[in-house]
């Protein structure tokens, strides 16, 4: 990646909640304001590999929650299930889009109350090596409430 | 000289031309007023006719605890969405989209009727009206919040056909259940069923087809 990219992305993600973890972005990263009293919620974002070769995400961890653990729900005759993704695999430029309703980020037990465009952190692990920080913005939706496929 | 047997013979023959003008005036009519019924209804996606199932009596409690029975559900179009308030993905997602597709509903209802959005927890373990309320409430003040025994929640799932089931996670525990959103008619009858995931427009889309379509045929 040449200098100039470099720059732009250190730009771009200072506009954004995005990060490179290697050479993975994660952009449109949203975390949803829980209904009052409730602990639970989930986080939405896309990750993209640049790399040409395939990349691991082993764990992603939140200072602000108690628990953070990669789900995906799925619609099985009729019925939602909703388990646990112990590994995201990211082919070389794969792009995966975690949104309502498909894959997610789900966080428990907030380290203190969750308001409005208030920001808060995870922290992705990749199995090649590093680990990144990113930013994120509750917030109670977003404009174009994108749901999974 | 008229002759007045054949007079009334003319008579009598022509009040029978008559009526079998009018009978076959009256069953052209009705078959062309049954099968432009036939083709709305083939119009309308998703619709559970002709035959809609008549919803069973059941007792609940309402986020207030006031008791929400079958009675509720008269003269009235009602959404059902069964969820769980520690649900962090799919429930919020369907009660948002319900949220931003309540107005226009509300609005497109034939006959000035009212609309109501009701969440069915199937986790009554955890969901007591005291949080299903505010709960609710933060998607929509008009929404409402439903509950009771774990008895009484399995019998009014089972008689929708909805299915859920507890699942153990880590040291907590999640539920799988239907998702689809269930359109009961002022009847009371179940006459359609959306499924997830969810969006604003297609609920809308799914309650201004159906609820007219039943309009017409009351």
């Amino acid at each position: 990646m040449s200098f100039c990219r470099r720059l732009l992305l250190v730009y771009l993600c200072g506009l954004s909640a995005c990060i490179a973890c290697g050479d993975l972005l994660i952009g449109n990263a949203w975390v949803r304001l829980p209904p009052p009293g409730m602990t639970m919620t989930a986080a939405y974002f896309t990750i993209t590999n640049q790399n040409p070769t395939p990349r691991h995400v082993v764990s992603i961890t939140s200072p602000d929650f108690s628990g953070a653990e990669l789900h995906e729900t799925r619609h099985q005759d009729g019925r939602a299930v909703m388990r646990e993704v112990g590994e995201l695999t990211l082919s070389a430029n794969e792009t995966v889009v975690a949104a309502p309703g498909g894959l997610h980020l789900m966080l428990w037990g907030p380290q203190s109350p969750l308001t409005e465009n208030a920001i808060v952190s995870v922290e992705l692990t990749c199995a090649e090596g590093g680990s990144s920080r990113v930013d994120l913005p509750v917030l109670k939706r977003i404009k174009a409430m994108p749901t999974a496929p | 000289m008229t002759n007045p047997e054949l007079n009334n013979n003319g008579i009598v023959r022509f009040v029978l031309a008559a009526v079998i003008a009018l009978g076959a005036f009256i069953g052209g009519a009705w078959l062309s007023v049954t099968h432009q019924a036939d083709e709305s209804h083939a119009n309308v996606e998703g619709l559970l006719w002709p035959d809609p199932p008549l919803v069973q009596p059941f007792h609940m409690l309402d986020h207030d605890g006031q008791p929400f029975t079958l009675e509720r559900l008269s003269g009235r179009w009602t959404l059902l969405f069964f969820g769980f308030t520690h649900c962090p993905d799919v429930c919020p997602t369907s009660l948002q989209a319900l949220a931003d597709a309540y107005q226009q509903m509300k609005a497109a209802a034939p006959s000035g009727q009212a609309v109501q959005v009701v969440f069915v927890s199937v986790d009554p373990e955890r969901d007591i009206p005291e949080n299903l309320g505010p709960y609710v409430e933060y998607f929509s003040p008009e929404f409402i919040g439903v509950t009771s025994s774990s008895e009484e929640v399995s019998t009014f799932a089972r008689s929708l056909g909805v299915l859920f089931m507890k699942v153990e996670q880590n040291d907590s525990y999640t539920m799988d259940h239907s998702t689809g959103i269930f359109y009961i008619s002022p009847e009371r009858n179940l006459v359609s069923v959306l499924t997830a995931p969810h969006n604003a427009v297609d609920i809308a889309r799914r309650f201004e087809q159906v609820s007219a379509f039943i309009d017409k045929q009351t």
